[in-house]
This record gives C-alpha cells, structure tokens and sequence, in this order.
C-alpha cells in the first residue's frame, strides 16, 4: 500500500512539473493588431451666413468737428444743439451684393466721444437703405441714446433685429443731434464710429455675376500626441469628401501645410485641387439642381509624418459667380454647402 | 454505458455548453451530504448519524473561447496579422462567455433522525458565501475590437456585451423524509424521499444586465455610424457602490450590513428504485435577492447617429479643429437609485446512481463501484447557469468506504469537455478530500480552458 502511494505522489508531482512546463508565457511583449476602422471624421452645412468675405461688413467713420458745424483749433462758444442729422456716413455691402433680405442682422456700434462737448440723451443712431431722412420707410434700423455721453466717454450696443432688407449701401445717421453745449475748442481728433453688420438668418440674397474672390485662411493646428505614440498608431488612412453644392458660387478648395519654421508651403492635401461647380436658382433663390462630388486622398504614412510636422494649415478658396448670366444670382435660405469627411483609418494598436 | 457515452460524442458537435456544478460530488458516497447543495434528496445518505464540516471550498474559472496555448500562442507573435486574426475568430462561437465563481460554506451540519434503525428524516443547516462571475459577449464583439469595423460596412452588428456579478452570504435549512410506496418487506422497496432547502440570502454585491442591446451600423461609405442601445444595469454593494464617473463613497464601514436580502429554494426528490439504483431530480436556485441599499442603476435606450465632428461649432479664429467633437453625448448613461431584484440561476438537475458490489462497514452499506450520470439544464445563460444542456459521467471505487478514489467526464461547460479525478479519506470521524472536475489542462495547454477545486474537512459521526 505504501508503495502504491509513494507512486501516486510521484506520478501527481510529475504532472504538476510537466503541466508548469506548459503554462510559461512568453513574456517578451503582446503582440500588435492591424485593423482597419471606417470613420466618420466631420460634418458641416454652410450657407450664406458662414461666408464671412460676404455676410460680415466692418467699416469705421471719423466725424470731425466740421460736421456739427464747428471748427477745430479755436476757442467757441457752443450753443444748446438739436441738429436733424449729422451724416450720412455710407456702408457699401459688398461689390458682389445687390441687396439682401435677412430674417436676423446682427448690428454692434461702437461709438468714443472725442469731441469736447457732451452729446446729449435722445441722439439717435439710424441705419437707412437711402439717404432720404424725410421718410420713416427706409429706416432700417434706429437706436436711440437713454443717457448722455460725456467728453471721451465711450458708448456702444449689440442687436439682433428683425426680418427687413438692405440695399447695396447703409446710410448712418446722427439724427437728433443733441448736446447742452459750452465754450470749448474742437481738437483735431474727430470721434470714432465704428460699425459690424453680420447676416445672421438670410432670407435671400442677389449676387452681381461675375465676381470672384479668392481667401487665405491660416489655422493653427495642435496634433496633440508624442511623434513615437502616434508612429504606433495610424499606419496609412484614405480620406473620403464627399460634397454637395446647392449654392450658386463656384467653390475651389485646397489645403496647404506650411513647413513649422519658414511658413513656405511645403504639401497640399489634394493632390488635385477641389473645383466644384454653383447650383442654379430661380427668382426666389431657391435651388434647382445641386452639384455633388466625391474626392478620395490617400495618405501614406509618410505623408502623415510631414502633414504631423507642420504647425499651421492654410485654407485656400474661391467663390466665383463666373459664367452665371447677368443681371443678378439669386441665393435664399434653402441654399447651402454640405460637407463630409469619412476616413479609412489603417490603425497598428500596441497591446502593451 | 458505453452506448451512454457514444450517443453524448455524437450529440458533442451540436452542444455549445456551459455550467458550473460540482458534479463529482454526485459520484462520490462520502460526499452525499454536500451534494444535497445541488441534489437536496442526497440529504443524509451514506451518514451514520451526522456530519460536520467547518472548511468545505468550491472555485473554479473557465472560458468557452480561448485557451493557454491560444494565449501562447498570441503573445509568441510580433504583430497580429488579418490571417492569425481570422485563423482564431473562425474558433469562436456564437456567444463567448468566461466564468469565475466559488462556494465557500462557513459550516455545514447534517444529520439523521432515523426511524426503526432506519434513517427516516435528516436535516441540515450551514452558513455559506457564493460569488458567480460571468461575461457573456458575441464573435462580432471581438472581432469589432481585434479587426476595426470596416468589415461589418453596411451591416448592423449585435454586439450585446452583458456582465452579471452576484456574491452573497447565505444562511440555509435542509431537511428531506424517507417514504416507502411498496411494504417495507416485499421484494421490490422503493422508497421516495422528497426534500427541500430552504435559503436566507444576504446579498453583498451585485452586478446585473437584464437588458443589454447595443447595434452598430456603420454606412458603407463612413458617413455615419449608427447605434441603437436597450441597456440597462443594476449595481449594488455592501459598501457604497462606486458611480461610473467617481469614487466610492465615504461611508464605508457604516454600510456593510449588505445590499439587499432574499429567498432562495432548491426543491427535489430522489426515488430508490433497488437497493444499487437510484435517480434524483431537483429544480435549484429558485428566488432570488432584492438589492434596495446603495443601488445604482444604469441606462440608455434610443438610437444615437454619429457623424463626425461637426464642423458647424468650430468657432471663428484660430481654434483647433481636432478640440471639437466628442462621443461623450453618445456614452453617456441615464442614472437612477430603484431598488432591483436579482434573481438566482435556476436550474433542473437529473441524477442516477447505479452500485456494484454491495457491502457493509459499521452499520453503514456501500458499494465498492459507483457509477453516476448527471443532466443538468438551466433556465437562464446568466452566472453560473446556462439554457443549453450538461452531461456528466462519474465512477467511484471505494476501498473499505475509507478511501474513495474516481473520475469523471464532463461534455459541455465552458471547458467543452472536461475530465477530473477526485479522491476522499474517511477514517474514524475524519473526512477529508480533494477534487477536481478538470484536470486536463494539467495534461495539454490546449485543453486549458479552466478548471475547478474542490478541498474539504470534516467530521463524521
């Protein structure tokens, strides 16, 4: 009996050794996994509104003494004032632009007293669509002051209105001109007017044909992981853009990638640039066809390793109206650009 | 039994099993008290007069889908190519499941009321804690993560991951009565004894998915990714249960009184046909725990589009593009505190035992060759129970009813198949024994799937 069970300890203690002799992993690193992930990168859908070239006017005015009636440099005595209107001071849209009938416009004014008086309570500032001050019918837009702005005193304010329409240029007004007056002397500093009309919600839109305009847009860009991390991770990618133009704007685009140290460009991302052509649209601006296209970008891992190098990226487009018939291109609110980004990512993942 | 043994090969092909049971216990005669755990009618047979037992353990771990010589196998290579990727998810089945648990009574006391000299009514009543841990989820899953999406462009994909974690303390009663239903002197004796178990659970942790739908659509160009989720998760512990997005709470030796409590009942009856045949039938783990302390409950029901970043919100100036864009608004999970209630892992268990060899030691009969066949069927995939069957075959040679020594051989299980081997000592009033219901992996790391053990102290009197 004693012998059976010296064998049987014998045979177990054997078994435990050859089943350790198994159970050795090879622990020298995990091994890495190749897969291939098919992404949805980006989205946008731009419309008027987001070309900023066209649906964003900034201008500023210098109003001299001269245009209340005064001269600078000498001493005078300022009488009480209520002056109709000091202006016009016009605001050319843009060349492309023959009128525009926007839902919401965005108005910000700015405006620094320079002159040595104070401008009293019940100064009004008043956009119009035509110098006419005679009539209530053109008025835009009309703000009126609730306190006095005294001597180098700043005043501003920020509105959304209302559906309306602008023509091709804004005439502002100073109407109700008022100040207590004094005895003082005009500087040769004239105040400061200063004005942003932005097109938030666009109802329509004529555009003059034949008109182009070309843009640099720089964009820094952060790439946010190690060299080594990322060398570990993305091993080749092919970019799918898909695009859909219902806008009646002919559209290039290419993307530049600046060297980190000279700013020379040294890649694009396409190796063709994208051309794709404007929609055609009937009276009311609305669409009646849209041009879609497809571009498809390889990129190789050594691509990525120069795209990963550079620090700045330069957005280059164009907008034309070439070729459209004359006298105006109507755009309205059903007009848009659509963008899609999808990528085939080829991702070599570490498992350590 | 080998015409037994043949139809379980042939039936093989279309099993995909899996269940933890201690199934040798059913084999083995000194073992009859601690089988009633799964069996109730087992309850006092092979017992003079009562046994004790104040270290009993059951753990035990196993997958259906890879192996030691498949992680060997992988952590030998370089870099995972497509070819060894396919080559092992073409191994895969259709629901992948790993499992971990163990039993581990505090005490267990059993004994005999017998009538006539003949034991007519036995009790039993212990104390024990149970964890079951189990991770149940789908070939498109793994292959999703070993192999990206691009392969499932233009389909919709089941991923259904589901995670259950259950640990309880449990407080039981067991009692079972011999019945005769022929005269006690006539020739054919069949006795029936019924039997039922009786469980105060005290449930310390829970972890539980009762819905877990999660599809993925990707569009064949990657414009958009579809999701569409049903998930709901219930958590509970003992202490205060972590949120996803924090840290555990501050009262923690305050809470500790467990999360929630419940009844659990195993049912079964077991009809001795011959003095050398027996079959015994029992329907487990019925009820369940209600967990109403420090619960957390998880959700998210909808479709969810993700179309990549959009470009709309990239501000004006010099901000980043690659800032902008996050699927937290896709993962993010509904919260609620409702009590829950987690239900055991039922099951239907079927046993026959066949004796060879009839003698008597100390007023106590045995059989030198005891052989046993088992059935088991659950009612739920979920911890250790599963709706697809088990088949498992034992013998037992006992020497003077003091040493008893046998193997055994399970098909199904996450193991597929398994073969172990136990062996138990009885000497005047100790009992003591080790088991296992696997031992393959000790033999091939292909079979290394995962195993079980099964150690135990007792007394017997």
């Amino acid at each position: 009996m004693k012998r059976t069970y010296t064998l049987m300890l014998l045979f177990c203690g054997m078994m435990i050794l050859y089943s350790c002799s198994k159970y050795r992993f090879d622990q020298k690193s995990l091994p890495a996994l190749e897969t291939e992930w098919l992404l949805p990168l980006a989205k946008g859908q731009f419309g008027f509104e987001d070309i900023r070239e066209l649906s964003n006017i900034n201008s500023s005015y210098l109003i001299p003494a001269m245009d209340i009636g005064f001269v600078e440099g000498v001493q005078v005595n300022v009488p009480a004032l209520d002056i109709p209107q000091v202006g016009p001071y016009k605001q050319a849209l843009s060349d492309w632009i023959q009128a525009i009938q926007f839902d919401s416009l965005n108005i910000r004014l700015g405006f620094n007293n320079l002159f040595p008086i104070a401008i009293g309570q019940g100064t009004a500032f008043t956009f119009r669509n035509s110098a006419d001050t005679n009539s209530n019918s053109n008025i835009i837009y009309s703000h009126t002051i609730s306190q006095q702005i005294n001597p180098t005193e700043q005043y501003s304010f920020d509105v959304v209105i209302g559906q309306n329409q602008v023509s091709d240029t804004i005439y502002i007004y100073l109407e109700h001109f008022k100040s207590p007056g004094g005895t003082v002397t005009f500087a040769t500093t004239p105040c400061q007017l200063s004005v942003e009309l932005k097109v938030v919600d666009l109802k329509k839109v004529s555009l003059y044909p034949d008109k182009s305009l070309r843009s640099y847009d720089t964009i820094d860009v952060e790439w946010g992981e190690q060299e080594e991390d990322f060398e570990d991770t993305l091993s080749g990618a092919r970019l799918n853009i898909y695009m859909e133009n219902a806008m009646p704007l002919n559209q290039y685009l290419q993307i530049y990638f600046l060297e980190p140290n000279s700013s020379f460009i040294y890649d694009s991302l396409f190796t063709a640039a994208i051309n794709l052509s404007g929609c055609q649209t009937d009276q009311n601006g609305t669409p009646l066809n849209t041009t879609q296209s497809q571009s498809v970008v390889d990129i190789s891992l050594n691509k990525i390793r120069r795209i990963r190098q550079c620090r700045q990226i330069v957005l280059n487009y164009d907008l034309n109206t070439l070729g459209y018939p004359q006298p105006l291109i109507h755009a309205g609110e059903q007009t848009f650009f659509k963008l899609q980004l999808s990528g085939d990512l080829k991702l070599h993942l570490k498992l350590d | 039994m080998r015409i037994l043994l043949t139809l379980c090969t042939l039936l093989y092909g279309g099993w995909a099993l899996q269940a933890q049971t201690n199934f040798y216990t059913f084999t083995d005669p000194h073992l009859a008290n601690q089988a009633s755990a799964n069996l109730p009618s087992l309850l006092g047979d092979h017992t003079k007069t009562g046994e004790f037992y104040p270290f009993a353990l059951y753990a035990g771990f196993g997958n259906n889908f890879i192996s030691a010589a498949d992680i060997n196998q992988f952590t030998s290579a370089d870099i995972l190519g497509s070819e060894q990727i396919n080559e092992y998810l073409s191994k895969l089945k259709a629901s992948n499941t790993i499992w971990a648990g163990y039993q581990l009574p505090l005490f267990n006391f059993y004994f005999n009321i017998p009538k006539k000299r003949k034991p007519f009514i036995s009790f039993g009543f212990g104390a024990k804690n149970q964890t079951d841990f189990s991770l149940d989820f789908n070939r498109e899953m793994l292959e999703l993560i070993l192999r990206g999406n691009k392969n499932f462009a233009g389909q919709t994909v089941s991923l259904s991951p589901s995670i259950n974690l259950l640990s309880y303390n449990e407080l039981f009663l067991t009692a079972s009565a011999q019945f005769q239903i022929t005269d006690w002197k006539s020739k054919n004796i069949i006795r029936v004894k019924p039997a039922i178990r009786v469980r105060y659970l005290n449930g310390l942790a829970a972890l539980r998915m009762p819905t877990n739908t999660l599809e993925m659509y990707t569009d064949p160009e990657g414009k958009y990714i579809d999701f569409a989720t049903d998930m709901r998760i219930n958590m509970a512990s003992a202490v205060d249960t972590p949120l996803l997005n924090g840290a555990f709470g501050e009262n923690l030796a305050g809470s500790l009184n467990g999360g929630g409590q419940g009844w659990g009942y195993d049912l079964g009856v077991g009809v001795y046909l011959l003095k050398n045949l027996q079959i015994h039938a029992a329907l487990n783990d019925l009820g369940g725990i209600n967990f109403d302390r420090n619960v957390i409950n998880y959700s998210k029901q909808g479709e969810l589009r993700y179309d990549g970043v959009n470009l709309n919100e990239l501000n004006n100036g010099s901000d980043s593009l690659f800032q902008i864009g996050k699927l937290e608004e896709i993962l993010k999970l509904e919260r609620s505190f409702e009590s829950f209630r987690v239900p055991l892992g039922a099951k239907l268990i079927l046993n026959g035992q066949y004796g060879l060899k009839a003698k008597k030691r100390r007023r106590i009969p045995y059989f030198v060759h005891n052989l046993s066949a088992t059935y088991v069927q659950g009612m739920a995939d979920y911890l250790n129970t599963t709706t697809k069957p088990v088949l498992h075959a034992g013998y037992t040679y006992s020497f003077l009813n003091i040493l008893n020594i046998g193997t055994g051989m399970t098909l199904g299980g996450l193991n597929g198949f398994m073969a172990g081997a136990h062996l138990s000592l009885k000497a005047n009033f100790f009992k003591l024994g080790f088991a296992s219901n696997n031992l393959l992996p000790l033999i091939s790391d292909k079979a290394g799937r995962g195993t079980d053990i099964h150690v135990f102290l007792g007394f017997s009197f």
